[in-house]
């Protein structure tokens, strides 16, 4: 299940002497992919960087727990994506729709000095911001972060059919948006 | 580093990690400190809770002391004997022999009620 080197980083944190050491040794291992699956979700780089340290301090208290049950990676994905979704959450406690939140979101965009793309990137951003939550997140692990479904279906404990049903609506949608005006 | 269009501040990956372990460094002495004011809190709460008990155990130790019969003090009150108590940090003193028979023959005692006893 646990990759062998997954698997010694466990064993090193476990030791009260190699703890901090392997802990740093996760955190230059997962840093990057853990980001880039918050950024796309929160979208401002000062958040991301935020979350992402809640990420780790959250994994640094559990990890003693980690059963080897599953991967370590999908664990830790299943970390960060509640941790960014906790924080949208309590950044946008009055808003009741989602689709309020997503305009806050698009807001940021635009206004993030950490955004910089051509038009049609930020058209595209701001079409997969329109995708309800669920959809935008599938859409991002399996278009930008290439994840398999087996591996998005744990993460987002869902079941492999409608990760699959997701997709293909959330392309449906933004082939929709991209085609108009 | 660019991505899609997100970018991200120069050499930003080679400090994050050092920004993590502070965090957690500082995370381990907050922990540490506020499981030693735990268990300060409960050694106090425990030492509060034996000077209550022991105060008031010392509190009826002095009043049974101070429940005499009547007929070791022949002539005073158990009002008087209270009184004692209360004015006095120690229980009654013990009397000589000779101090009780000095006073049993004093005549003016009254030994009527004794009697109807």
């Amino acid at each position: 299940m646990t990759s062998i080197e997954d698997t010694e980083i466990i064993e090193l944190f476990k030791l009260s002497k190699s703890k901090e050491k392997a802990f740093e040794i996760l955190v230059k291992k997962y840093q990057e992919p853990l980001y880039w699956t918050i950024r796309r979700i929160v979208i401002s780089h000062e958040d991301t960087d935020d979350v992402l340290q809640n990420t780790f301090i959250k994994i640094w208290k559990g990890l003693d727990k980690f059963k080897n049950q599953s991967k370590l990676f999908t664990w830790l994905y299943r970390i960060a994506v509640n941790e960014a979704l906790t924080w949208i959450n309590k950044n946008n406690k009055k808003i009741q729709y989602d689709s309020e939140i997503n305009d806050n979101l698009i807001n940021k965009l635009e206004a993030d000095v950490f955004f910089d793309g051509n038009e049609i990137e930020k058209k595209l951003q701001k079409s997969i911001l329109s995708l309800p939550r669920r959809q935008q997140m599938v859409f991002n692990m399996k278009y930008y972060q290439h994840l398999k479904y087996d591996e998005i279906a744990k993460i987002l404990d869902i079941s492999i059919g409608s990760l699959k049903a997701s997709y293909h609506l959330a392309v449906k949608k933004l082939e929709k948006y991209l085609l108009s005006d | 580093m660019n991505k899609n269009g997100f970018k991200i501040p120069d050499n930003y990956f080679d400090h994050f990690p050092n920004k993590v372990m502070s965090r957690i460094k500082a995370e381990k002495k907050k922990k540490k400190t506020f499981q030693l004011s735990v268990i300060s809190s409960i050694a106090a709460s425990v030492l509060i809770v034996f000077l209550s008990v022991y105060t008031m155990y010392k509190q009826e130790d002095k009043n049974e002391d101070c429940q005499l019969s009547e007929i070791e003090y022949f002539g005073i009150e158990m009002n008087d004997v209270y009184d004692i108590c209360e004015n006095t940090n120690s229980p009654i003193p013990d009397l000589e022999d000779t101090e009780i028979i000095d006073f049993l023959d004093n005549d003016e005692l009254n030994y009527e009620w004794l009697i109807d006893e």
